[in-house]
């Protein structure tokens, strides 16, 4: 079973990266990143494949995330998590803030295990407490919802060519 | 529209029916789909602040120092309730403190005059008292 310290080197940037995202500020996700991997040392790891702990990890992740929103008692609707001395990529992202938080909570956690951290389907699925099929749909309507919002930013995105990751 | 989740499905890797593929393809709206979440993608994962580098299993985090000022407001909130709670009396009831008597001695009865100098006036007197 792999233990904290290696779950932490493994999956501490996609942790960081989807709370970044969740809870709109930088110093809060470091400090949630944190917690979760005391939360990973002091629980046992599953048993079980590379695929399993990554959803364990990330629905750990995820559970403080919600309670931090919870907390907060309010929206992640301005997040520049971006390198703040490059104006276009600030305003980045704040129009992706600004379109994740007119998602549904679900969809949006969904869209960002998917796209921000690579997890399969069935990783989301597990992280997220549904099944694989309500990923894709959810995932399906996220990414049309976004579509729509970031409009302007996808044209600009298009006309200066696109690479796949 | 619902046909285009195959193409978001292929490039998540999952597996997908290649026929519901190339249909979805087939279409100039399903080309644009395709190109606009490969762009949404890419916009998804731009450059994120630095995260922690090192696994601290004592950083402070917030929740933990919320949960050490809570401790301590709640000792200190403990602390006047047991203050509060406990009796006290009127002040004019309580005990006067013993009373701190100094005795002051008696001055000695001054010795008797060795020599007594008599001043006259126009009378010059040396420091032996002579005139």
């Amino acid at each position: 079973v792999a233990d904290a310290d290696t779950l932490f080197a493994e999956y501490h940037q996609g942790v960081f990266r989807y709370l970044c995202r969740v809870v709109g500020e930088a110093d809060a996700a470091r400090d949630l990143t944190q917690e979760v991997f005391l939360r990973v040392s002091r629980a046992e790891a599953p048993a079980a494949s590379d695929d399993v702990r990554r959803a364990w990890v990330f629905r750990i992740a995820r559970n403080l995330a919600l309670n931090h929103l919870r907390d907060q008692r309010r929206q992640p609707d301005v997040a520049p998590l971006v390198d703040l001395t490059q104006p276009a990529t600030q305003e980045l992202g704040l129009a992706l803030a600004r379109a994740l938080a007119s998602l549904s909570e679900m969809d949006r956690d969904v869209f960002l295990l998917r796209e921000t951290d690579g997890l399969s389907y069935a990783e989301v699925a597990a992280a997220c407490d549904i099944s694989p099929d309500a990923v894709r749909s959810r995932l399906h309507r996220a990414r049309q919802q976004l579509r729509d919002a970031l409009g302007q930013t996808l044209a600009d995105r298009r006309a200066s060519g696109i690479r796949f990751n | 529209m619902e046909s285009f989740e195959v193409i978001g499905a292929f490039i998540d890797r999952e597996r997908v029916d290649p026929e519901a593929l190339k249909h979805a393809l087939s279409t100039e709206e399903g080309r644009q789909y395709l190109v606009d979440l490969v762009a949404l993608r890419e916009i998804a994962i731009e450059q994120a602040p630095p995260a922690p580098v090192a696994f601290d299993r004592r950083a402070p985090s917030r929740n933990r120092t919320l949960a050490t000022a809570a401790a301590f407001a709640l000792s200190v909130l403990a602390g006047y309730m047991a203050g509060q709670r406990s009796p006290s009396r009127p002040l004019d009831d309580r005990p006067l403190p013993s009373p701190v008597v100094i005795e002051v001695a008696q001055p000695e009865a001054a010795p008797a005059p060795t020599q007594v100098i008599q001043l006259r006036a126009g009378t010059t007197v040396d420091a032996a008292g002579r005139n």
